[in-house]
């Protein structure tokens, strides 16, 4: 009895421990035999959950809330939004305002939305996401944690993506530059998908996927929203001041 | 003595001088690379000296690690903390460096994919100041490191003491650790710092330098930064 106590108590702990402040799992990727389950937050972190391990994964499949769900509707495209042109001259700028004062533990989402804003509150400028989606084979076999990355994005009066990773990344990098750092295998990333088609298991003979989106997307699960017919149109001050205080711990230089 | 080869050292400090690819030691002019970096280094006056520490090794062990570091001067004290967010449960060894910037796969210089022990000595240059158990001394204190998945290291030393030790005799010329000149005093403005240590993993190359012949995988520079004044 004693033991079967304290193993609820690790697993529990463990499931706990693995969901940051704030945190909530995206989805559970069941591997097949001799693959591990792969626990998705909306963070981007991805745990593995070995395949002997069920205790483990029926905690987290507990915790998983049940998806709504929705009718699908046409995709809508963004046509709405056009990201601002930038000088070329001015790339170096708005590297050098963003706030370089990340916590220990932030999230890439997080650090994303508050400097597309705070770089739409000083100069105006509309920038957009970059969100790299990594198929669940590729984090298989990288044994990779993570399972999406999102950074700013720029659009230069060169035709230039530039995206700003400051956290990753001590200058602007091409959009191509920026994905090759963070996929290994530099394989090119599928670009006309649906995200909730991706998000459904997607064509695993891919490394990533990846779509740009208006600066106001905050999480991969918004684009899903947006195909499902409710897409943002703004900024939510509530959201970009969470994230602030989840991501830095001051102001900008 | 916190030691290493001089062969490094002396490469490092040819780059540190010249800017210039590593192209062997030319031992006769080490000495005078060495001052002319001490010169250059502007003395730490009180105030706020910032980093943010960004990975070296993206794809070492699945997750891309990174962090800060903040050195604070006030009078006669310098408090120093940095903060790394990794997943790898090893010893994090961290030093202050003479060079002025990180690394990057362009330094590669036997293209294995990796920024290895060596390959980032060549860029950060010689080492002035080892985060280790008291900053104070460059002995005192050896290979005492943080170690965790996530690490906050702090500690406060005297810019007094710290200057002192500084202007002590080199005990070991050979290692890649450097004393200045006596009345020159240690600067933070444009240092590097520089982090090592990942987990084993098995698809790291057999090519890996490591410091002292330890597992390479523990030498391995996991993330680094340039400080700055920033107020």
């Amino acid at each position: 009895m004693k033991s079967f106590m304290l193993m609820a108590f690790l697993v529990f702990s463990y499931a706990a421990g693995a969901e940051t402040s704030g945190d909530s799992i995206h989805s559970i990727v069941r591997g097949k035999v001799g693959e591990p389950h792969l626990i998705k937050f909306n963070s981007g972190a991805v745990h593995f959950i070995e395949h002997d391990e069920q205790h483990k994964l029926a905690v987290f499949e507990a915790k998983l809330k049940p998806q709504v769900q929705t009718k699908m509707l046409t995709l809508e495209e963004n046509t709405e939004f056009e990201p601002s042109v930038v000088p070329d001259s001015e790339i170096a700028a708005i590297f050098k305002r963003m706030n370089p004062y990340m916590r220990r533990k932030s999230e890439c989402s997080d650090r994303a939305h508050v400097w597309a804003w705070d770089e739409f509150q000083k100069s105006g400028t509309k920038s957009e996401k970059a969100f790299l989606l990594l198929t669940d084979t590729y984090i298989k076999r990288n044994r990779y944690k993570w399972w999406f990355h999102v950074a700013p994005m720029y659009t230069t009066a060169s035709g230039k993506k530039i995206v700003m990773d400051h956290q990753f990344l001590d200058r602007p990098v091409t959009f191509t530059e920026w994905k090759n750092f963070l996929v290994f295998s530099k394989r090119e990333c599928v670009t006309d998908f649906r995200f909730l088609d991706y998000d459904a298991g997607a064509d695993q003979t891919q490394d990533c996927y990846i779509k740009f989106e208006p600066m106001y997307y905050f999480i991969p699960g918004d684009i899903g929203a947006r195909e499902s017919g409710r897409g943002r149109t703004g900024w939510s001050n509530s959201e970009v001041n969470a994230s602030r205080s989840r991501a830095f711990f001051q102001g900008s230089l | 003595m916190k030691s290493n080869k001089i062969f490094v050292l002396l490469t490092l400090l040819t780059l540190v001088a010249c800017g210039k690819d590593d192209s062997g030691s030319g031992g006769g002019t080490g000495n005078v690379i060495v001052q002319n970096a001490a010169q250059e280094m502007a003395e730490a006056t009180p105030g706020t000296y910032y980093g943010v520490l960004r990975p070296i090794n993206f794809h070492s062990n699945g997750f891309i690690p990174y962090g800060a570091a903040t050195f604070i001067v006030k009078d006669d004290l310098v408090q120093v903390s940095t903060t790394l967010d990794d997943d790898q449960p090893v010893i994090h060894r961290q030093t202050l460096h003479m060079g002025t910037r990180c690394p990057t796969l362009a330094d590669d210089t036997n293209g294995d994919g990796f920024i290895d022990y060596d390959e980032a000595g060549r860029v950060v240059g010689a080492a002035l100041m080892p985060l280790d158990g008291d900053l104070n001394s460059q002995s005192v204190g050896a290979e005492v490191y943080p170690k965790g998945r996530a690490m906050t290291y702090q500690k406060s030393a005297s810019l007094a003491k710290i200057n002192a030790d500084l202007w002590k005799a080199d005990e070991d010329p050979s290692d890649n650790v450097i004393k200045l000149a006596a009345g020159k005093g240690i600067g933070f403005e444009g240092r590097v710092v520089l982090v090592h240590g990942t987990a084993a993993n098995s698809s790291f190359p057999s090519s890996l330098a490591s410091y002292k012949g330890e597992p390479a995988h523990l030498s391995l520079p996991v993330v680094c930064g340039v400080l700055i004044k920033t107020n």
